[in-house]
């Protein structure tokens, strides 16, 4: 267990910094940069994974169908959000040549 | 947790930020990206190994699951439906956290007894309401932005009463959920009441406020996800979801200021101007019947009827008013219909009549203005042919774009990138507008608002202040829109009744300027 205060603390720091550093993105880059934050949000997957495996041998089934539909719900999430940012960003790429 | 838990954890948030500056830039976009998906994996990996969890079966059949339809989404989709998608894949992100939130809240997975219950607690309740509002909200706005629900602000009786109801009693289910521990009815009753506020707080936003309403709920599902982390005490989670809620107000903050409006102006008024504009032609008849049955009755008390003959004059001259400019903007969309379709016409007649395309023939600096009603024509191509045959013809053509042009953040850029025209001819609202003054053509291709000059005169309207393009310094201006009514905001385009130098073409965009495209000559 992390103290809630470092929890909280790490928080701040993290949309502090992140919020300097997506100011330096322009415009033309903002709906892939969205579209990567999105499947960024997915990263709640990590916690489903964790809530999920560990409640499976101690807790009912419930708990798995929960879960799992966590699961699915935050994959989806992940493969979509990454797969259409990749799609977008090359769409813009591919005029440099 | 152990030190090399922690460690790994702050490592890869830091790849995250990395991953992050690197989409500033067209070329490192790529690779940004592909960084940022990296640390996922290692940090799903490493979830997966340091839990113990390693022979957790549930969990692959659940990522395969996911990962599948995912990919099969990705790879399917179409760029014009990019603004639900981006909606859609949020919502799944919060609904995820919320049920995150559930299981922690229940005491599901948590190994022992947490050191902080009410610490625990509360982050599961908080992170089951912002995770539920993020994913009812974002269905909802994927749904208006398919058009599988109307898309219009939709405001129910008592609405604001309702929303605040709904917000009031989602504290109340927080608080009772932090002090009482795992009740199963408290979880099933915020996940009820914090939906319903989505629902309700999503509904009441439509068309130009869309962008905003995106990157809101892209802003909280971050935000969930990193409270979901602090429930479960997993540092990734908290540093990953944190710089997403980040992102997200950062891009609403942009947004709101070009828009010149407030955040909560947007949630909360989102709909209160009706469209009188619209309704101008309906309101004529019933004023016009009304008088007749005044004059022609005969048993009317005489003082009754002076009395009401200055409203009544008064309804009759609006009446006349507006049917004139009906008239005249009907007489105007003929002349330019019957132009476009003789647009062939023998080189005599070109000389005197000019129509879109001879003055796009002769232009040598053209000005495009996308906007939402290019997305909805799917015209990018359309645009696109139009651009290279000026270009062919020696004119060099540049991309005007609002910030708010389109329904989410850098929705004209995607659009146009798809159809192959180099980004460095798209320049943003500040760089290009004194240009518009020197440009020999203007080619407004479905936008409306975000070059309404009323916005810089009409006070007391929605876009009053807002910055806009300077279309109307242009000597010459081709709108190609679908039709004349106002747009989103439903102001009057004054514009459109400039005779001097406007060439309106409704109709298709795609339609409308692949005709333009021929005709040049």
């Amino acid at each position: 267990m992390i103290h809630p205060l470092i929890l909280v603390g790490i928080f701040v720091v993290c949309t502090v910094a992140g919020y300097f550093i997506i100011r330096t993105v322009p415009s033309l880059l903002h709906t892939p940069l969205m579209s990567g934050m999105n499947a960024l949000s997915g990263v709640t997957l990590v916690g489903a994974l964790a809530s999920t495996g560990l409640a499976f041998a101690t807790d009912g089934i419930w708990a798995q169908v929960f879960g799992m539909l966590a699961i699915v719900l935050a994959t989806v999430n992940v493969f979509g959000g990454f797969g259409i940012t990749h799609r977008m960003l090359r769409m813009f790429n591919k005029k440099k040549k | 947790m152990s030190a090399f838990q922690i460690i790994l954890s702050i490592l890869l948030s830091i790849f995250v930020l990395v991953g992050i500056s690197m989409m500033s830039k067209v070329k490192t976009s790529m690779q940004g990206n592909l960084l940022s998906a990296l640390a996922m994996l290692i940090g799903i990996v490493g979830t997966v190994i340091f839990n113990g969890i390693l022979n957790v079966w549930t969990i692959y059949v659940a990522i395969l699951i996911g990962a599948l339809i995912g990919s099969v989404m990705a790879r399917r989709a179409q760029m014009i439906q990019m603004p639900q998608l981006v909606a859609l894949f949020n919502g799944l992100g919060g609904g995820a956290s919320a049920l995150v939130g559930v299981m922690t809240y229940m005491g599901w997975g948590l190994q022992g007894v947490s050191a902080y219950p009410h610490f625990v607690n509360f982050t599961a309740m908080l992170a089951i309401a912002i995770g539920m509002i993020t994913l009812v909200g974002s269905l909802i706005a994927a749904g208006k932005l398919a058009r599988i629900i109307d898309g219009r602000p939709k405001v129910y009786p008592a609405h604001s009463l309702m929303t605040i109801l709904a917000l009031c009693l989602t504290v109340v289910l927080i608080v009772l959920g932090t002090v009482f521990g795992a009740r199963p009815w408290i979880a099933a009753l915020a996940l009820a009441v914090t939906g319903f506020f989505g629902f309700i707080f999503a509904i009441r936003v439509g068309g130009a406020d869309m962008p905003i309403t995106i990157s809101l709920l892209n802003s909280l599902s971050g935000v969930a996800g990193s409270i979901a982390g602090m429930a479960v005490s997993d540092i990734f989670l908290v540093a990953v979801g944190g710089i997403v809620g980040a992102s997200g107000l950062l891009l609403t903050q942009i947004m709101c200021r070009a828009m010149n409006r407030s955040l909560l102006s947007i949630l909360l008024g989102g709909a209160k101007r009706p469209s009188h504009h619209a309704a101008a032609p309906a309101d004529v008849v019933v004023n016009a019947d009304a008088v007749a049955a005044v004059v022609s009755n005969d048993d009317l008390d005489i003082e009754e009827f002076i009395k009401q003959y200055p409203m009544q004059a008064q309804q009759l001259l609006d009446a006349i008013t507006a049917l004139t400019s009906e008239v005249a903007l009907l007489r105007e969309q003929l002349a330019q219909t019957t132009s476009i379709q003789h647009g062939a016409a023998p080189e005599e007649a070109a000389e005197t009549v000019q129509t879109p395309a001879s003055v796009l023939s002769n232009a040598k600096d053209v000005i495009i203005v996308p906007g939402y009603g290019m997305a909805l024509a799917q015209a990018q191509h359309a645009v696109k042919q139009l651009a290279d045959k000026l270009e062919y013809r020696g004119a060099r053509v540049r991309f005007a774009i609002h910030p708010v042009a389109g329904r989410m953040p850098g929705h004209m850029n995607v659009l146009l990138a798809e159809a192959d025209i180099p980004y460095e001819k798209l320049f943003e609202m500040e760089a290009i507008n004194n240009d518009f003054q020197a440009a020999d053509a203007v080619v407004v291709i479905g936008a409306n608002d975000v070059l309404n000059p009323a916005a810089r005169n009409a006070e007391g309207t929605p876009i009053y202040g807002m910055p806009v393009l300077a279309v109307d310094q242009a000597k010459q201006v081709i709108i190609c829109n679908f039709d004349l009514k106002p747009g989103y905001a439903g102001v009057e385009n004054p514009l459109y009744t400039r005779e001097q130098g406007v060439y309106l073409c409704l109709g298709d965009a795609k339609q409308t300027l692949m005709q333009i495209t021929n005709d040049i000559r």
